[in-house]
């Protein structure tokens, strides 16, 4: 009897430990986790990645980790699909919580064609690797910083100038190359009165205003050299400065008949050395217009650009013969000639004479006359 | 572990704590014999409602205790927590390797031995009993995931969350009515809970009949 009693006093004391266990309302979850791949997704398959853009972040959808806490994540990246030489191994990265992980990776060598995978690792079990996904890295270009040529600081411009720079350097399989011209009325740029792109000219590249600078006002430029295909730019040129002045004689024809008359270099000095003769008794006068060389029975526009390009030298202050020399050296080739006192003190062009009045060569008069041999 | 069968073991070990001081010495019609052998068939239900079979051997030490040996397999014990982790898996692998569908199953093969108390009923054909036992239990976890795009071992590792099997300790409790029919044969209508000591945890909720014989 006593037996018996122990024995279902057992059993009820085994069953009473059970019901206990009932008081539990979770079961912790044992064993190892079950892992997927991770899904790449930047950069997208076959990407083309400029080598500027570098550092590449590689960026996963997370993986399904069936026990969560933990997971971690070992991105690597080689230069074959079969991850025989690795370049670069990222590992121990924490899973985010937003359900892409991301690693930014050490700069690669450029020009080059990378493989990356990622794997996961939580719970206990790492997960297989996803599959390899391809991007390249572009090559490398360097552009350096266009040199200014014109207006450098301290010139005197007419209210449209024209910025000029040389072409900028560069190494490496650049593409197409354009220019980032800024203006402003500040050292700092803080302000700016201008921003415009162009594209490579032959050696030089430049831009000409198309609107009006305020008078008698200090800009401060720059220009920036933009390799778009690679995202490759260069450092900002040196900063210049400029002030504006009242366009000159030559230049307020020029505008009026619609031509640039210092499209590249800018002469130095400031203009009231000369004066435009408009008296019909001495020449045709400086107002535009169609004149009539009658050796060759040519109808010619008067005045071109040389003519005004020459008399704004010589409003500069330049003598004939230094206007010349710095016409032919400096991208303005010209056929002119000075033929000078006492015989004649004219410059001869193909169709006419700039005859300075009384043979005065200095703050003189210059009148345009139609040659007649 | 259910409210249900909590409160069905709570009722168990009360009942067996009073009874069995209380009618430890009075003979019922079970007593007779030298023991049994038995056939069950059962539903398991718990996440998922399944089948177990088994056979269930006992010897009478004293008039009303006997002592039994119970082994048998249940088909599954798919748990909601397996359940879920296979639906993710799968869910998953469909972005990767196309359409996945997946098949989960939790079979059991157990056996326990324990001791068996039958109330004493005079003159009656039925004779209820209540049960405690411990064993062994080996609890298997297939998992297979089909893809339309072949195979998914490129896509998933599978760990023992899924896949796999693991033998453990299990303790077992069980009431019922074993019913008299004639001087040989016997039915038993019956209830048992085991609790296998996975990792995880395991309970195994078992309810159905037995035939047998008395000898």
């Amino acid at each position: 009897m006593m037996k018996l009693s122990l024995v279902s006093v057992s059993g009820a004391a085994v069953l009473a430990a059970l019901s206990g266990a009932c008081s539990s309302s979770t079961q912790p979850s044992g064993g190892t986790a079950s892992v997927t791949t991770p899904t790449p997704m930047v950069p997208a398959a076959s990407a083309q990645i400029q080598n500027a853009a570098q550092p590449i972040t590689l960026i996963v959808k997370n993986a399904v980790v069936t026990q969560s806490s933990g997971t971690t994540y070992l991105f690597e990246v080689a230069t074959d699909a079969a991850f025989t030489n690795k370049v670069q191994t990222k590992g121990g990265i924490a899973e985010n919580s937003s359900g892409q992980t991301t690693v930014v990776l050490d700069t690669l060598p450029a020009a080059k064609d990378y493989y990356w995978h990622a794997q996961a690792t939580g719970g206990g079990t790492a997960g297989p690797f996803s599959p390899p996904s391809k991007f390249t890295v572009g090559p490398a270009v360097v552009i350096s910083s266009p040199a200014p040529i014109s207006p450098l600081t301290g010139a005197q411009v007419p209210t449209r100038p024209t910025l000029l720079v040389a072409n900028a350097a560069r190494t490496g399989p650049a593409g197409p190359i354009t220019y980032k011209f800024e203006v402003s009325s500040t050292s700092a740029f803080t302000s700016t009165v201008l921003s415009v792109t162009v594209s490579e000219g032959v050696n030089q590249t430049g831009y000409i205003f198309q609107t009006d600078l305020a008078v008698n006002t200090t800009y401060y430029w720059r220009a920036t050299a933009i390799d778009a295909a690679n995202g490759v730019s260069s450092t900002p040129s040196p900063i210049n400065s400029f002030t504006t002045q009242q366009p000159s004689q030559a230049q307020a024809i020029a505008t009026q008949i619609g031509i640039v008359l210092w499209p590249g270099a800018v002469p130095t000095g400031a203009v009231g050395h000369a004066t435009m003769g408009n008296d019909p008794n001495f020449g045709a006068g400086w107002a535009p217009q169609t004149l009539y060389y009658a050796p060759q029975g040519v109808y010619f526009p008067s005045p071109d650009s040389e003519m005004l390009r020459l008399f704004d030298l010589l409003d500069r202050g330049f003598d004939p013969q230094s206007a010349i020399d710095w016409m032919n050296g400096n991208g303005y080739p010209t056929a002119a000639v000075w033929y000078p006192p006492p015989e004649k003190a004219v410059i001869g062009l193909h169709y006419v004479y700039l005859a300075s009045r009384g043979k005065v060569v200095t703050n003189s008069i210059w009148d345009i006359v139609v040659r007649v041999e | 572990m259910t409210r249900s069968v909590c409160a069905v073991m709570a009722w168990a070990a009360s009942f067996a704590a009073f009874s069995g001081v209380a009618f430890a010495q009075s003979p019922t019609a079970a007593d007779d014999s030298r023991g049994y052998a038995e056939v069950v068939a059962q539903s398991a239900f718990g996440n998922v409602t399944s089948q177990s079979f088994g056979g269930e051997f006992g010897y009478t030490v004293k008039p009303g205790l006997q002592v039994y040996v119970d082994a048998g397999y249940v088909r599954d014990t798919t748990s909601s927590t397996l359940a879920t982790s296979a639906q993710r898996i799968a869910a998953d692998l469909t972005t990767k390797a196309g359409a996945t569908s997946y098949q989960v199953k939790q079979p059991v093969t157990f056996g326990v031995a324990g001791i068996k108390y039958l109330f004493p009923v005079d003159q009656s054909r039925f004779a209820p009993y209540i049960m405690v036992g411990g064993g062994a239990a080996r609890v298997e976890k297939n998992t297979t995931f089909t893809a339309v795009n072949g195979s998914v071992s490129n896509y998933v590792t599978l760990g023992s969350d899924l896949t796999g099997s693991e033998t453990k300790g299990m303790v077992s409790a069980g009431v019922g009515v074993e019913i008299s029919l004639g001087s040989m044969w016997i039915a038993d209508l019956q209830y048992r809970f085991g609790r296998v000591f996975t990792s995880d945890g395991l309970n195994i909720n078992r309810a159905g009949a037995g035939v047998g014989i008395r000898f």
